[in-house]
């Protein structure tokens, strides 16, 4: 009797199938395209980050009325974020660098997310794990301010994703203490505030991703041209003491060198998103010459190279008193028509060893976009001295129209700016910039 | 013997209680819902010849598209948006998804996105909003041919027909562009489109292609009248409306183009009625005519040009014969204006060695479109430049006079009104409104 009680108490379990298939476990499903194809290869399988660009509803704030991105704007775009952000850092900090800390998602939005204050979003970073993209159906490649612009929001965002991992110095913001403000759209003169952008007073976190994102989209000259338009020097000297906590927190808590990763990512973005010097380079602008030494810039085209190094033998050969020995050159655009080419050198030998020389060589010149074309008129009388020995190398500026271009050493350590010839883009020459 | 029936009956009680029926009725759920999913891509690929869809967003205007849907998620679109959705397909993406209800997102921009783009450069709409259109939508059911969907987001409707190979082929030879083409030519040559119904109602159509309405209006049998607005869509051959005009019993959700007359129809119900066009506005303008705000025009206006082209009235030798009484002296406009509840301006401007203005104000009795004019009051210069006005001065006092639209010959006149002698409906004033 106990025992059918106990046979009858075994309750029978009806064979459930919990091995069944649920809708929407595991994702979205759809035929994949080669873009999925290429995100995969490029993003999710080396970084583990996913990038979602077809449309999906949860993703987003929604009381705005956003748009999905155009299929054909999504590859472009992630060109340039691999290899302008992901790239430079991987270079600099290693490749285990991205992996740990980037966003693990990518949403891309085809059009702006518009505010009730009229103002509009271009990105949002989500606790380190998403970053949102806005307005990428007016990226462009081809337009470096709207590239840039996406650039500069990627790059924003991952400053507050690394901020949110280590913290950056409190002292950062005690240098504009008083400048910070929620109404930031309607503060008008953020420039003579110590600011570097009109969102930079926003707030102290945002202020130090606007430094971030600027310094490396802009790279070292358009940052430069940046400061020299602010007219306050109180300003200048705040911002640049915003930028000092900027590269030592990068090298203190990261172990990047801020300079070479704003090079990198300068480098691979004028690849992407070419862009001339002319902005930059030239009379009355952020950088008005060019000083070009063999010795300590390697890297020069072998053509220029022994125009070069003629010049240095004939110059020391010049007069056996004095054995001139050729120091190195500065082009300088003393006014809209007009260049300097400064010739220094300095006697070795005799009664003057150690004198330094300048050879002024005046030139004339005329540019179209980034192109010049240099015309010798008049020298000085130094120069008239040397100015047979050092023909090769002067010359080698009127030879051809030359185009003015951003040059990098191999290390990624250093910007440069030069001249390439319009008839041989394999001679080149090129130098620091200066005023 | 009692306790061991106690005993069988605990038994059977404990088995009774063992009984699980958690089955679902139909098939276990996902299952269904996958089911549905495949179902529903199915019958999208399925049309040989792609949709036809309509959507009349929240935020005004409609629109048609041509959708073709492949099963690798690629989806080929065409639409009445602007000039280049309506002439080159434009192939993005689409995916199904169970959401509350299975659902159908244009997952990629294509020209569906255009009208909800928050740009309103894109959109035409809003910034912010566009025109609250929609591109998520939730199947809402089927009806013979026609796919119902609701979008998730603004709510908006969207129905998608089959299309016949030839309405396929035809909107891919740039169909829609055709249409709107059409459209624009008819309302150029066509200034006061109207229905003649069964009573001999006029009913005015106003056709706005910018804001994609059209309006119906009427004067019911209180004389008050009635109009009502829908927007629209341009289909192969006809404007295809958000919703059904009516008058009396006859409703219509479509104006119908004729290629070959270049003329509109409906068909209400079996009844075919062309959309007629009249010369002047189907609405009187007494309606529309009077002193406070919230008529639309109080004035008569003879520009400095002269008198509008193209109209035949006694007056037009009134006015040459003053015009030429002036002689040198340059008349520059004249006016006519309600100027209160119960008086009329004449303004006559000259310009003699500077500008002038001669009034004369008369009271006025206003029985419907009919007014008595009485009591003239003449100032200065009309008292100084009395000679030259008089053939004016003598035409005012012949009235009554009843205000009415003006048809001209010139089919690029802007509208006009009159004022017409009742005892002479040959000899009116008339002029710019």
């Amino acid at each position: 009797m106990l025992a059918l009680i106990v046979a009858g108490s075994g309750c029978k379990k009806e064979d459930e199938n919990l091995n069944r298939e649920i809708v929407g476990l595991g994702g979205d499903k759809w035929a994949e395209t080669t873009l999925d194809k290429w995100l995969f290869t490029n993003f999710t399988q080396p970084y583990n980050l996913y990038v979602k660009y077809r449309w999906d509803g949860t993703e987003y704030d929604n009381s705005k009325t956003l748009t999905p991105v155009k299929y054909e704007k999504v590859q472009p775009l992630m060109e340039v974020v691999k290899g302008s952000w992901i790239d430079p850092y991987t270079a600099e900090a290693g490749a285990d660098f991205i992996k740990k800390y980037s966003p693990k998602q990518y949403v891309l939005v085809g059009s702006l997310q518009y505010n009730s204050g009229g103002t509009v979003t271009l990105g949002e970073a989500e606790g380190g794990v998403k970053v949102t993209l806005f307005n990428v159906n007016n990226f462009d490649k081809s337009e470096r301010s709207v590239a840039k612009r996406v650039l500069k929001t990627i790059h924003h965002e991952f400053t507050h994703i690394l901020n949110q991992t280590i913290t950056y110095q409190k002292e950062f913001q005690q240098i504009t203490p008083s400048g910070y403000t929620a109404d930031w759209n309607n503060s008008t003169g953020f420039a003579a505030n110590g600011f570097i952008s009109q969102y930079a007073q926003a707030a102290p976190g945002e202020d130090y991703a606007e430094m971030v994102s600027i310094m490396l989209t802009e790279g070292k000259s358009g940052y430069e041209a940046l400061l020299k338009a602010n007219t306050s020097t109180t300003a200048v000297s705040s911002i640049r003491a915003k930028e000092a906590l900027v590269v030592a927190y990068f090298k203190q808590t990261w172990g990047i060198d801020f300079y070479g990763l704003q090079t990198r990512v300068q480098k691979s973005f004028n690849d992407l998103s070419p862009i001339n010097l002319s902005p930059y380079l030239g009379f009355g602008k952020a950088f008005s010459s060019v000083n070009i030494n063999p010795v300590t810039t390697t890297g020069l085209s072998d053509e220029f190279t022994t125009a070069y190094s003629n010049a240095k033998t004939a110059l020391l050969a010049l007069n056996t008193t004095a054995k001139y020995e050729l120091d190195n050159m500065t082009i300088t655009f003393t006014s809209a028509t007009e260049m300097q080419m400064k010739v220094n050198f300095h006697a070795t030998a005799g009664t003057a060893t150690g004198t330094a020389y300048t050879g002024l060589f005046t030139h004339t010149y005329a540019a179209t976009g980034n192109q010049v074309t240099f015309t010798a008129t008049t020298r000085d009388a130094y120069a008239n001295v040397i100015a047979t020995a050092v023909a090769p190398l002067t010359g080698y500026f009127v030879q051809s129209p030359l185009l003015l271009d951003y040059f990098y050493t191999p290390d990624m350590r250093v910007e440069y700016g030069g001249f390439r010839k319009t008839t041989n883009a394999a001679s080149f020459t090129y130098g620091v910039l200066g005023n | 013997m009692k306790n061991k029936l106690l005993y069988i009956v605990l038994v059977v009680l404990l088995m009774a209680g063992c009984k699980r029926d958690t089955d679902p009725i139909f098939a276990d759920p996902d299952t269904r819902l996958t089911a549905e999913l495949v179902a529903n891509q199915a019958k999208l690929v399925a049309a040989p010849n792609g949709w036809k869809a309509t959507i009349y967003p929240a935020g005004g205007k409609g629109f048609s598209f041509y959708f073709k849907f492949a099963a690798d998620g690629k989806v080929d679109m065409m639409a009445d948006v602007n000039n280049a959705s309506a002439t080159a397909p434009q192939t993005s993406t689409y995916r199904l998804k169970a959401l509350q209800r299975p659902t159908l997102i244009f997952d990629t921009y294509n020209y569906i996105h255009l009208i909800a783009d928050p740009d309103a450069s894109i959109s035409g709409g809003a910034n912010a909003a566009g025109l609250k259109s929609d591109f998520e939508f939730a199947f809402a059911g089927v009806a013979g041919d026609t796919l119902k969907f609701e979008g998730t987001f603004y709510g908006n409707k969207m129905s998608m027909v089959t299309l016949s190979a030839a309405e396929s082929q035809s909107i891919l030879a740039s169909g829609l562009k055709t249409m709107n083409d059409a459209n624009t030519a008819y309302i150029a040559a066509n200034k006061n489109p109207y229905l003649q119904f069964t009573d001999g109602t006029k009913g005015a159509l106003s056709i706005d292609p910018v804001s994609k309405t059209i309006k119906l209006t009427y004067l019911d049998s209180k004389g008050v009248v009635q109009s009502k607005s829908v927007t629209f869509a341009y289909g192969i051959n006809k404007l295809s409306l958000s919703g059904y005009l009516n008058y009396a019993s006859a409703y219509f959700n479509e104006l119908l183009y004729d290629a070959a007359s270049k003329s509109y129809y409906i068909m209400a119900g079996t009844t075919k009625v062309n959309v007629q066009n009249s010369t002047v506005p189907i609405i009187p303008l007494s309606l529309q005519f009077g002193f406070p705000s919230a008529f639309a025009y109080r004035k008569i206006t003879i520009p400095s040009t002269g008198l509008p082209t193209g109209v035949n009235s006694a007056f037009n030798s009134v006015y040459s014969e003053v015009v030429r009484l002036f002689g040198t002296v340059k008349v520059t406009s004249i006016v006519f204006t309600l100027i209160s509840n119960n008086q009329l301006n004449v303004d006559v401007t000259y310009f003699s060695t500077a500008t002038f203005v001669a009034s004369a104000t008369y009271n006025y009795n206003r029985v419907e479109d009919v007014f008595t004019l009485s009591s003239p009051v003449y100032n200065g210069n009309w008292n100084t430049r009395a000679t030259p006005l008089k053939p004016l001065t003598d035409y005012m006092l012949t009235g009554p006079f009843k205000i009415d639209w003006v048809g001209s010959t010139n089919v690029n006149s802007p509208l006009l009104g009159g004022l017409y002698r009742t005892t002479d409906a040959s000899s009116f004033i008339y002029g710019t409104l």
